[in-house]
């Protein structure tokens, strides 16, 4: 498994991790505080700065003959587009069924905006890591692997 | 996009996508037993990506090829070779 799995497996474990400390949280704010104070539960979003911290752990390491080739740069670009059609998808699942439930008239709160902004954030690097890792063939069992 | 890629052979999913058979591994082992990281280094590129070409999962670049080629120390088309539909070299 290379850097660059390393890196998305980490990712991948961080965003689910933040999904459910986040739906623990949002779900114990609705039903102790109430509806208006629900939102508070989504304070623990902010789990996902440990994303950071993948390149730090997983730091590049020198001297070890090529790091990056072309397959991996291939593989980076297809991810990319991977990881912005995830959040693409995302933002039309999400404006579209806020307006088909709200309505062409209807309100909702501000709030709703920077969630929804968290959520294609992570709905954009949970694309792309799994794009990696697929592409990569997740690492494991790799037929024609003879050597180390 | 993508400095470099420009002209890139596609990386597809599967195998029978692929018509460009490659030698590599009678070729690696015929000269002296160079071993995936070896000729990778040679090559310019990761063991990964020796073992993908290797194993059919990924199409090299031309330059890619070429270098491959002059690392086994084999001319091109004995590294690489395509086969048709009908299995046809």
């Amino acid at each position: 498994m290379n850097r660059h799995q390393k890196i998305a497996l980490f990712n991948l474990t961080v965003i689910l991790f933040t999904c459910a400390v986040t739906s623990v949280t949002v779900y114990l704010a609705y039903t102790k505080l109430g509806p208006d104070k629900a939102q508070a539960g989504f304070s623990t979003l902010a789990f996902c700065a440990l994303l950071a911290f993948g390149p730090i752990i997983f730091k590049k390491k020198k001297g070890q003959g090529v790091e990056v080739d072309e397959r991996d740069r291939l593989i980076h670009i297809r991810s990319a587009w991977a990881g912005f059609g995830s959040s693409y998808g995302y933002f039309i699942v999400v404006c579209m069924g806020i307006w088909s439930i709200k309505g062409h008239d209807g309100v909702v709160s501000a709030n709703i905006l920077p969630l929804m902004v968290a959520g294609g954030a992570l709905m954009m690097e949970t694309g792309r890591s799994i794009s990696v890792l697929v592409q990569y063939g997740w690492g494991f069992g790799r037929s024609g692997d003879d050597e180390g | 996009m993508g400095g470099g890629l420009e002209g890139r052979v596609m990386m597809k999913d599967k195998k029978s996508d692929y018509p460009l058979k490659n030698n590599i591994r009678r070729l690696r082992l015929d000269r002296g037993q160079i071993s995936q990281q070896q000729l990778g280094e040679l090559a310019g590129c990761t063991r990964q990506t020796i073992i993908a070409i290797e194993s059919g999962n990924y199409t090299p670049s031309l330059l890619l090829a070429f270098k491959i080629a002059e690392a086994l120390n084999s001319p091109i088309g004995e590294v690489f070779y395509y086969e048709n539909e009908e299995g046809e070299g």
